[in-house]
């Protein structure tokens, strides 16, 4: 996907000289497409504007969000996008429901519900190094459903380089294990990844859909991926075992431990989750929009949270939101409408079904294989925003549900074979660089990344398979 | 203000400056003696005011520098240059310094306040004359103040003198052995009331450093951090253990290998920026890795804008 550093040290020459790469290749695909795909010239715009954001976050991550400015400031004086359509496209619903999500898992931090599954980890009976990395990594995946899998990693990292310094180990191979594990769980649910609530609003999937569909895939494929890890750092795990062995048996603990009110803490998640939950029942109900509440359910709980603890309220919105992520975003999502308005998505899709067919075999590890490598090196996000009006076209023809599930798995999972591929991935790894002082290969990373996903994909291709017949239409 | 960077002492201590065996037995009398010699030949200042600011000074932190030694100083304001008087004693003067057995050699620096710059060159420059072999014994013997004199400006007539790390550095601050224990850690701490200890090895090689911040990080990790409201450890249970551990848990399981090591010939203004720019509190000073010393924050600041 991206280096978080990327473009921030470069010279001024080098920075010119990859703006002008940028901007050449941009243009100058969308100029291939006019000459040889007939694009119009709003086409050609849209097209340009959008792979230079993703040139942008490849080449220039911490310009990224000026890029997505100026890309927007582009559209609208070349009349590809005006107002109304970006104000429709920028899926506010979204961003506020990031919002919400965000304010909700800073009040379960102070209220130290973080705390607590840090504590209930460190203190397994009969602990051993594998039973603790397993459970951890885990929880790490079933946190990333519950919350996102950026404040997952967060908090399971922290637990992880506390536990390596207390044993003097290299904290790097638990690290990569727990933080492949995140980016498989977070597929699980629609608030384990910004693309899971994107592509439910566009697909008009319920929470009960991530469930029932997706929920059991990622569990499979979560297996997976602790079985295979646990094997590839067996070396790692046994000095692992042997160092808290020796621990233990000095009557040391790994990490102080205290009684800790868990309980309001708890009882906010579950709140939340359970609101979330029961949006498509409450939404019947009441004969509301489909998604209404689903997209409103964290703002009512962030509300009720800034109303109890209204001396917190204005630091929960200032500091817990990522508001850097979510104005790019929010461009981000107007600049992929584009594509959809002029008509590029409907000729990608055209050119999707004459390559690959219309059959869902073909399709679903077609779609999940070309997320997967595009997410591996761009923002997973950009590339759902760029395909999901693609699967709508399609899904004009054909079952479509299938087909945004092979989006989901193939923008998550996918992320795993990069060190780069996720923003888990990069906040891991910027926390190891920081706390550690110890980094990770790119291609330390690739071979049990790459296996992982890979191994993960094949499973969700085969369940996606089985179960395409029994989804509905 | 002073600028130059060669020291010549000549220009500071004239020869009827210097005062040989004075009658004065404790440290007030011996610097209304030194003030009032001085007082006439500068301009600009009051001798009751540097008197008093003198003698305030000691009281706060005496200037017993070496073994017979002390260097009083005030810096007043109005001052026009940097002025030294130098009395001795065969008897010795009671500095009141705790500890410190009397002094033999006195020599006050009186210089401009807003010159820190002067105070600091002078300080180096006569730290590097008086180090002499036998110098102080040397001084207190002279039987008059010409010889003295002589005896001061003996050496090179200038002296260069640069502002450099070692110039302000703390060459014998309290350090601990990589095999030392929490204990004489906790101990180290408390008993000195210091926030950082350099961590030296049986070679005097700096192998890291140990903040007070770590002891409570042991105890209070990142995790518990996280709540915002600790009332439920109000009884700070989680210190409990390591406590219970501290004979057996060594400094080295929990310093930083990370610090801010300076060569002893950076320029001293350097510091300034370190200490800004770096957010710490301690800076080592190693030729190498050998450990020579340390520039605390507080030793800085007040050397610039109050010693």
């Amino acid at each position: 996907m991206h280096g978080e550093d990327n473009g921030a040290v470069l010279s001024t020459g080098q920075l010119i000289k990859r703006m002008a790469l940028l901007l050449m290749i941009s243009i100058g695909i969308g100029m291939a497409g006019s000459i040889f795909g007939g694009f119009t010239d709003k086409q050609v715009v849209a097209t340009s504007v959008f792979l230079a954001i993703i040139l942008g976050t490849l080449f220039f991550w911490t310009f990224r969000l000026s890029i997505a400015f100026l890309g927007l400031t582009v559209l609208i004086f070349t009349h590809s996008l005006d107002i109304e359509h970006f104000v429709a496209s920028a899926e506010l619903p979204v961003i506020l429901f990031l919002v919400g999500m965000m304010i909700v898992v800073g009040a379960l931090r102070d209220l130290g519900f973080f705390t607590w599954v840090v504590q209930s980890l460190i203190s397994i009976p009969k602990m051993t190094g594998r039973k603790f990395i397993a459970a951890t990594s885990v929880a790490s995946a079933l946190l990333a459903c519950a919350v996102d899998e950026v404040t997952s990693i967060i908090f399971i990292a922290t637990l992880i380089f506390q536990v390596c310094n207390r044993l003097k180990l290299n904290p790097t191979p638990y690290i990569i294990i727990c933080v492949l594990c995140t980016n498989i769980g977070s597929a699980g649910t629609m608030m384990g990844n910004p693309v899971g609530i994107f592509i439910g609003t566009k697909a008009g999937l319920t929470f009960g859909d991530f469930f029932k569909w997706a929920f059991p895939i990622m569990l499979v494929s979560l297996g997976s991926c602790v079985g295979i890890t646990l094997v590839w750092f067996r070396k790692e795990l046994d000095l692992f075992d042997e160092r808290l062995r020796e621990r233990i048996e000095r009557k040391l603990s790994l990490v102080p431990t205290v009684v800790v009110p868990y309980k309001r803490g708890l009882a906010v998640l579950l709140f939340t989750l359970a609101f979330i939950a029961s949006h498509h029942a409450l939404e019947e109900a009441l004969h509301l929009g489909k998604n209404s509440i689903l997209l409103v359910a964290p703002l009512a709980c962030s509300g009720i949270i800034m109303l109890f603890k209204h001396d917190r309220a204005r630091f929960y919105v200032e500091h817990e939101v990522d508001w850097w992520t979510l104005l790019f975003f929010m461009l981000l999502f107007a600049i992929a409408g584009t594509l959809e308005h002029t008509g590029v998505t409907q000729l990608i899709a055209d050119g999707f079904v004459s390559l690959c067919g219309d059959k869902p075999g073909i399709l679903i590890p077609s779609i999940m294989a070309t997320t997967a490598i595009g997410s591996a090196f761009v923002d997973n996000v950009i590339f759902v925003a760029a395909f999901s009006p693609v699967i709508t076209a399609l899904g004009e023809t054909m079952p479509s549900m299938p087909l945004w599930w092979a989006l989901l798995f193939g923008a998550c999972f996918g992320g795993n074979i990069t060190l780069i591929g996720s923003t888990a991935n990069i906040v891991a790894l910027g926390m190891l660089e920081k706390q550690a002082h110890t980094g990770i290969g790119f291609f330390q990373w690739l071979k049990i990344g790459a296996l992982s996903a890979f191994i993960a994909m094949l499973i969700a291709w085969g369940m996606l398979t089985v179960m395409a017949p029994y989804m509905p239409d | 203000m002073m600028t130059s960077k060669e020291v010549r002492l000549a220009d500071y201590l004239q020869e009827d400056c210097i005062l040989c065996n004075v009658d004065a037995v404790t440290r007030d009398k011996a610097v209304e003696q030194l003030v009032g010699v001085l007082h006439g030949k500068v301009d600009g200042f009051n001798s009751a005011v540097a008197v008093q600011a003198v003698i305030e000074r000691e009281r706060q932190a005496p200037t017993v520098l070496a073994e017979g030694l002390a260097l009083p100083h005030a810096r007043l304001a109005g001052l026009s240059r940097p002025m030294l008087a130098m009395a001795t004693s065969l008897s010795g003067i009671d500095f009141e310094a705790v500890g410190e057995e009397p002094v033999h050699v006195v020599v006050l620096i009186l210089t401009p306040k807003d010159d820190p710059g002067a105070y600091l060159r002078l300080m180096a420059s006569l730290s590097k004359t008086l180090a002499e072999p036998h110098m102080l014994k040397r001084l207190t013997v002279a039987g008059n103040a010409r010889e003295a004199f002589a005896i001061l400006t003996e050496g090179p007539e200038q002296v260069e003198v640069k502002l450099t790390a070692s110039s302000v550095m703390n060459r014998n601050p309290v350090t601990l052995d990589e095999g030392d224990t929490l204990a004489h850690a906790i101990q180290a701490f408390c008993a000195n009331r210091i926030m950082d200890i350099p961590i030296v090895d049986s070679d005097g090689d700096l192998r890291g450093i140990i903040a007070i911040e770590d002891l409570l990080g042991q105890s209070l990790p990142q995790h518990l951090l996280w709540m915002e409201d600790l009332s439920p450890i109000e009884n700070f249970e989680p210190f409990a253990e390591l406590l219970r551990k501290d004979s057996e848990t060594k400094v080295a399981d929990f310093m930083r290998d990370k610090y801010t090591a300076i060569p002893p010939d950076m320029p001293a203004i350097q510091l300034a920026r370190i200490f800004l720019m770096q957010h710490v509190r301690q800076i080592q000073v190693v030729e190498g890795r050998r450990f020579l010393g340390v520039v605390n924050l507080d030793s800085f600041s007040s050397q610039i804008f109050w010693a």
